[in-house]
């Protein structure tokens, strides 16, 4: 028993003797192992915060230049709609101007001496419903044709310039966002920081002058990468999707010319160059289709004679025996305005639409009773005037087009003749002062020139649904960011990085811009024809998006790591 | 070696182990998790930024729109609103609470003054069950600081607005047009998100937290364009809609906008004078002539299917 003990008492002491310092020992490969999973965890940490802020920066910055894209195709299509509605209202100008100097010339024409005439005949209810209005309308339209010839150069040529500036304004700003999209992604080729493209491909760009480096780094304060992290750039391959991206974004659309047909291969603007032409007529009111009476005073009114208080005519008590007078007497006006094409040289023709004519006319029938007594038998004569010109007027806009070719049945791009300046030539009503206003042409020009070129989708055939994607690439070097390294040093250094030296850290986004106009949203939204809309720049439904990346995209991204 | 000095050594190899354990093994095993959980905060942090400046790409109107004109006839762009203070309450209902695959969001989240249901996440406490972050640690704006009307040549030179040197060009062009009629464009929109989360030290005599604040706050920010000039919808008047853009780029269709009259109400003048003259002149009603008519349907008919 002691034995035993002794036994065990002096292995103990062996073994102990052995054991001298394996506490230490101990301890200090477990503070290590813990030193060390500290480290890794602070280290791995900060990697993974830096991926993601190198990720957030991505998505930022490639979002934010699809935005600026979606802010350049929704300016195009607020503008090219500013346009539209300024050749309506150009058209308007021109039809009131028409309209005012037919107004006048109603009252003041060579045959303004039948009507009274027939008023001169007799009855109280002719003077006080012709005569009376008939004064009136005739101060009250030299009025109207004086504000109109004063003010319809003004206003004509200053459509046409707020035209001309949305035009310009609508160019300027596209090209100019192409830089905005460079800068948002900082597609520097050399800059400050030593991570343009020129400096990634190994260029030694020291040597070059101050001007030609300023000229080629762009303002980093504009870099939306670099302001969500300061360290991120584009990689070479980033460089190379975000130039690409920007090629498809340039032909994603182009200037469309109204005025030319296009040449052969292209869309331009249509095969007939008729695009930009049909949404302005169709976008015309009433008043420039059609100035007769119909639709006037409520919907679904009908075309007729002017009424009272216009000059009107209506008494029958002139059947009555003796009762001298007119019966009947009216006026009939119809008009409206065209677009027209005209060549360099006036005449009217060609793909140029550059000129708005405007044509009113109106006609006058009249029939009077004028009594005599045969034999005490009273035998009343009728005077009737079926129909004679009383008023016309013209005028145009644009390119001036000289003579009768200003006024033709042809050439109204896309009104059929017999509907030509609402159907003026075509009732019996207005043909004839129709007919005396044409050979002398639509008077000199308010001025202006007429529909301008404008910005679209290039390719009429497609959906364009959804605009060019833009892809980039970023890297930042993980070497940069906070690390143990400042803490522990030697053994517990800890490098951040890959093997074989590239220590960048990469991130890849994409991003486009889409048309979208739901109907879903309902009203304010839907279209009137309850039609889907594809992608265009005449309305301003552009937005952005992020979008997934492709596995080919991610692939190539991990293969080309080491370029 | 005798005996007894191999018997006290025994006892200094385990004094040894527990002076080492207790003050240096120990806390920093304990540490290994805090920090850990501290890293998980800001990566929560990092994305709580994202999802601030991102909200702003949907709810640019109100406040957090720019304004854009001269002389006191100013534009904003109209959208959807959401304050800085809905969307911390969004971030610490979405992001900073306990949630469950079964968590479902709504609106209401952006009304929240509390975690979700009152519960922390559970990762974000120490051993002893007390939290790391307090829903009273959250703060953050998000906001953009360009102000063309307030002063366009610091909006115009300046970078508070949008990225990109052409709009140095369009911010005056638009600031005319925004002063003659309803015309607007959001010429800045740069918004940016900034979330700072303070959350409790960690006390390393009793490896547990101390009611003191960290000594750093975590901020993170992000920062992005938003606003695209997205019309809303063809022709409401009381929305950035493509008419009421228009209008402002079509001075004829100014001579038909409104005027508010005492008693009568919205009027517009023009309208009247032309209902006078068309009991003369029926085509000059309002039914024929729209003076400065804008037609938002109108597109090419190859823009239709």
């Amino acid at each position: 028993m002691r034995g035993v003990i002794m036994s065990s008492t002096v292995r103990s002491a062996v073994q102990l003797k052995g054991q001298r310092g394996q506490a230490l020992v101990f301890s200090l490969i477990v503070l290590v192992v813990v030193i060390l999973v500290m480290l890794a965890t602070f280290n791995v940490g900060q990697q993974t915060l830096g991926k993601m802020r190198l990720q957030n920066a991505a998505d930022a910055a490639v979002y934010s230049a699809a935005q600026a894209q979606a802010r350049d195709y929704n300016f195009s299509a607020y503008t090219n709609r500013a346009m539209v509605a300024n050749q309506v209202a150009v058209a308007q100008v021109v039809g009131l101007t028409s309209w005012a100097r037919n107004f006048n010339k109603t009252y003041t024409s060579e045959f303004a001496w039948v009507p009274k005439m027939l008023t001169a005949l007799g009855g109280p209810l002719a003077a006080w419903m012709w005569t009376t209005p008939y004064n009136i309308n005739k101060s009250i339209s030299n009025g109207f044709q004086t504000v109109m010839n004063t003010t319809g150069p003004i206003l004509a040529k200053l459509l046409d310039g707020i035209n001309a500036a949305l035009n310009l304004a609508q160019m300027v700003y596209h090209y100019g966002t192409a830089l905005t999209m460079a800068q948002t992604l900082g597609m520097d080729l050399i800059n400050s920081s030593g991570d343009g493209l020129l400096n990634k491909l190994g260029l030694d760009t020291s040597g070059m002058p101050d001007a030609v480096q300023d000229m080629l780094s762009l303002d980093p304060k504009h870099n939306v990468l670099k302001m969500n992290d300061p360290e991120a750039s584009l990689t070479k391959g980033g460089w190379a999707t975000a130039a690409v991206s920007l090629y498809n974004w340039l032909r994603f659309t182009e200037r469309k010319d109204p005025n030319t047909k296009p040449a052969a291969g292209k869309q331009g603007d249509g095969a007939e160059a008729d695009r930009f032409a049909s949404v302005t007529i169709n976008s015309l009111d009433g008043f420039s289709r059609d100035r007769s009476t119909k639709d006037g005073w409520f919907d679904g009114a009908p075309e007729f004679y002017y009424l009272t208080p216009n000059p009107f005519v209506f008494d029958p008590t002139r059947f009555i025996p003796y009762q001298n007078g007119a019966v009947f007497m009216a006026l009939w006006h119809r008009g409206g305005t065209e677009l027209k094409s005209v060549t360099a040289g006036g005449s009217a023709t060609g793909y140029s639409k550059k000129t708005w004519t405007a044509l009113d006319a109106t006609g006058f029938t009249g029939a009077a009773i004028f009594w005599i007594s045969i034999l005490g038998i009273p035998i009343p004569i009728p005077i009737v005037i079926p129909t004679m010109p009383m008023g016309w007027g013209s005028a145009q806009a644009g390119v001036q087009i000289s003579g009768a070719g200003a006024l033709g049945t042809n050439n109204n791009f896309s009104t059929p003749a017999g509907d030509a300046y609402g159907g003026a030539y075509n009732h019996t009503m207005t043909t004839m002062p129709a007919l005396r206003q044409r050979p002398q042409g639509a008077g000199n020009t308010l001025g202006g020139e007429g529909l301008r070129p404008y910005f679209d989708v290039r390719d009429l055939t497609k959906d364009n649904l959804e605009g060019a994607s833009l892809l980039i690439e970023v890297e930042r070097k993980s070497s940069t960011l906070p690390n143990s390294g400042s803490y522990s040093k030697g053994r517990f250094g800890m490098e951040n990085g890959q093997p074989g030296g590239d220590d960048s850290m990469r991130a890849l986004s994409r991003a486009q811009v889409y048309f979208s106009r739901p109907s879903k949203l309902g009203e304010g939204w839907e279209r009137e024809d309850g039609k889907q809309e594809l992608g265009n720049l005449y309305n301003p439904y552009w937005q952005a998006r992020l979008t997934p990346n492709s596995f080919l995209e991610k692939y190539a991204s991990m293969m080309f790591q080491h370029l | 070696m005798s005996y007894s000095r191999a018997r006290r050594q025994a006892g200094q190899a385990m004094v040894e182990t527990m002076i080492v354990c207790s003050t240096i093994l120990v806390p920093l095993f304990l540490a290994v998790p805090v920090l850990a959980k501290y890293l998980d905060i800001r990566s929560h942090v990092v994305q709580a930024a994202r999802y601030a400046a991102w909200e702003r790409t949907v709810f640019f109107g109100g406040d957090s729109a720019s304004e854009i004109g001269w002389f006191g006839f100013t534009n904003a762009w109209i959208a959807n609103e959401k304050t800085d203070a809905q969307i911390k309450a969004e971030i610490g209902s979405r992001l900073l609470s306990r949630t469950s695959a079964t968590s479902t969001f709504s609106s209401s989240d952006s009304g929240s003054s509390d975690f979700r249901s009152g519960q922390r996440k559970a990762l974000w406490q120490d051993r002893n069950g007390q939290s790391m972050l307090n829903y009273a640690q959250i703060s953050g704006e998000v906001g953009q600081k360009c102000d063309p009307a307030g002063g366009m040549v610091a909006a115009m030179t300046g970078y508070d607005c949008a990225p990109g040197t052409i709009n140095r060009v369009l911010t005056p062009i638009a600031s005319l047009a925004a002063t003659l009629g309803p015309f607007t464009l959001e010429m800045g929109g740069k918004y940016t998100a900034t979330v700072t989360v303070s959350p409790e030290s960690y006390n390393p005599n009793t490896y547990l937290m101390s009611a003191a604040l960290a000594r750093k706050p975590m901020v993170e920010t992000a920062i992005v364009l938003g606003n695209g000039w997205t019309a809303d919808g063809a022709s409401a008047d009381d929305k950035t809609s493509v008419v009421q853009q228009v209008k402002g780029l079509t001075p004829l269709s100014l001579l038909a906008a409104t005027v508010n009259i005492p008693t009568i109400g919205d009027i517009s003048l023009l309208n009247v004078v032309q209902t006078v003259f068309s009991i003369w002149a029926p085509e000059l009603s309002t039914r024929k002539l729209e003076i400065g008519k804008i037609a938002p349907d109108e597109v090419p008919e190859d823009r239709v299917k």
